[in-house]
């Protein structure tokens, strides 16, 4: 494994701890706020920071998912398949899931761009918009560097197998 | 071809691309992205690139989602399957079969903490298997038994998959949760009959296992407080208007954090096990739910489901022969998806459907998870019988199947009695809510 492959993988995994990190901050504020509505003493704006959480958590995992195959699929008729014929269609998917995740990217840009311009803010805090797409585009531009690695692991397991 | 066809088509080349070996959600989001660029032109499908993704994760109430995932991962390495385990074996572990039987209890009650079928087998097995093996009881009951008692996990509250489900229809996930309590009990019930009637008619596949006194069985009880406690909370806080699904979501993931700590099993390993874990589920699940908007986006726009409901009333037919038909198509399409595929794709498409022909969406709920966990157990991939596999070193893909049979059938009856008795869905939350 080269150098620089070994720190994108880690690169990744520091993502996605990121993201499990703010899924746990949802959950605490979440908690907090249910006990502090007991006692009178509520979090201000709890729904945002949720949002802001789990939206981060959601897409700063997502490259972890695609670089370890997590992504479900059936893969029955693939196995019964030669070898060649496996590596083409993997590298099919992982043509397609590139292509895909590059287009959402690419249009996610031009709609950030648009509504970052509006200086559209959430609805308690006032937590400006584009803090909810931040998230997004780097977990789409992660996921990026996920689907080759994932690519990478697949055709090295295939190449173990032989 | 017109718009309706056109969606047939798509609907059909997502399953191609799904069989070719991509993942769900990329087959459904590059399909539903060519159909929209199809109907719409450039301008439209790059719209839906640039918003679908985004809106698709927006919405408060998927915080849900996340939170049950960490509560479900939690759970799985707070050691308490041990603890389930013991305590229904002192009670029926010396009756024939009772470890087997023990082992459905313990499935169910774990998928009361877990909401996750792989989670429940793989804890769960890793205990109920060389316990069983010990005993004497023949490899393919006791490894068909830990298959099927995973799928409990499914639809005993709190369940990803009915979260899911309620976030699609828009149906509130408390009164599916709470509709989902007596036909989950009702699964674990008829698992027990088949494992009865199966060791009654061959009595040497399960030997009877040592009896436990009285005394035994009150100091296992007490050991698993944990588990009440946690599942009291987050459904009875649900119930009584403590909190929303949503929070109860969180005090689930919280609680069942605290109780890996105080369990002594949570160490650096085992967290980032645990972190592992919830990436990978969270960045799949959420990824198909991306996938789906980019789908439905394009299902919704060529007027598919109305196509449908128009061909079922041009066709005459009667509601329950139309249900029954869809039930068919889910079992089918179960042999070769996973439950959450299977679900996302298809529930957008057939909901107006059922809603239409004057099904309540609850119920339908319940029975399209209750088809997906046949799923689980059926071959060529479900899922839990690869799950079991693994959890005994030497035990064959064959020796699993062989035994799964009668867990299916007990399966096919729990469906004919929700098509037949709704009741047993609906009379729980419409007594409660």
């Amino acid at each position: 494994m080269t150098t620089l492959t070994l720190w994108l993988r880690r690169l990744v995994w520091v993502l996605a701890v990121v993201g499990v990190l703010a899924y746990s901050a949802a959950a605490v504020v979440t908690v907090a706020d249910i006990l502090g509505r007991r006692i009178g003493l509520p979090i201000d704006g709890v729904v945002d920071l949720v949002q802001l959480f789990v939206v981060a958590g959601a897409w700063l995992v997502m490259p972890f998912a695609f670089m370890t195959g997590a992504h479900v699929g059936v893969d029955f008729v693939v196995n019964a398949l030669s070898r060649r014929a496996r590596r083409t269609l993997n590298l099919i998917s992982a043509v397609v899931a590139f292509v895909l995740v590059a287009l959402m990217l690419w249009q996610g840009v031009a709609t950030f761009v648009v509504r970052a311009a509006y200086g559209d803010k959430s609805q308690q805090l006032g937590i400006p918009i584009s803090w909810f797409w931040y998230p997004l585009l780097i977990g789409l531009a992660a996921a990026l560097v996920g689907v080759v690695l994932g690519l990478q692991t697949v055709w090295r397991a295939g190449h173990e197998n032989e | 071809m017109s718009d309706a066809w056109l969606g047939l088509a798509g609907f059909g080349a997502v399953l191609v691309l799904i069989f070719m070996g991509l993942p769900v959600a990329v087959a459904m989001g590059a399909i539903g992205v060519l159909g929209y660029w199809w109907m719409n032109g450039w301008a439209g499908a790059a719209y839906v690139l640039g918003s679908a993704p985004f809106e698709s994760i927006f919405p408060y109430s998927f915080s849900v989602i996340p939170l049950f995932v960490m509560m479900g991962v939690f759970a799985s390495h707070a050691g308490l399957s041990r603890s389930l385990f013991d305590v229904i074996n002192s009670f029926l572990g010396h009756v024939r079969g009772g470890l087997a039987i023990t082992t459905i209890g313990a499935c169910a009650l774990f998928g009361a903490i877990c909401g996750s079928s792989l989670a429940t087998v793989a804890t769960i097995g890793r205990v109920a298997m060389p316990q069983m093996q010990r005993h004497g009881y023949d490899a393919s009951l006791s490894s068909a038994t830990v298959a099927a008692g995973g799928t409990l996990g499914v639809l005993i509250p709190p369940s990803i998959l009915l979260v899911i489900y309620g976030l699609l229809t828009q149906s509130s996930i408390g009164r599916l949760f709470i509709a989902a309590l007596v036909p989950g009990v009702l699964g674990a019930m008829l698992y027990a009959l088949a494992i009865v009637v199966k060791v009654g008619i061959d009595p040497g596949l399960a030997p009877r296992a040592e009896r436990t006194d009285w005394t035994g069985r009150m100091r296992l009880l007490g050991r698993i407080w944990p588990v009440v406690v946690l599942f009291a909370t987050v459904i009875g806080g649900i119930y009584l208007g403590w909190f929303s699904p949503t929070e109860a979501a969180a005090v689930g993931a919280v609680g069942a954090f605290l109780l890996a700590l105080l369990s002594g099993e949570l160490t650096r390993a085992t967290l980032v096990a645990s972190a592992r874990e919830t990436a990978g589920l969270t960045g799949m699940i959420f990824f198909i739910l991306v996938g789906a908007a980019l789908f439905n986006f394009f299902l919704e726009n060529t007027g598919l489901p109305q196509f449908l409901i128009g061909l079922i009333e041009a066709a005459g037919l009667a509601p329950i022969t139309v249900m029954v038909l869809i039930l068919i198509f889910y079992i089918v399409l179960g042999c070769f998806m996973d439950a959450m595929s299977m679900i996302l794709l298809t529930v957008p498409l057939l909901a107006p459907v059922a809603l239409e022909l004057g099904f309540d969406l609850i119920w339908f709920g319940i029975v399209v998870v209750t088809v997906a966990e046949i799923g689980l157990i059926t071959p060529p991939i479900g899922m839990n019988l690869f799950v079991v596999q693994a959890t005994l070193p030497g035990l064959t893909q064959g020796t699993v199947i062989r035994g799964i049979l009668p867990f299916i059938l007990a399966d096919v009856v729990r469906l004919a009695l929700l098509l037949g008795f709704p009741a047993i869905a609906l009379w729980l939350p419409g007594a409660m809510f």
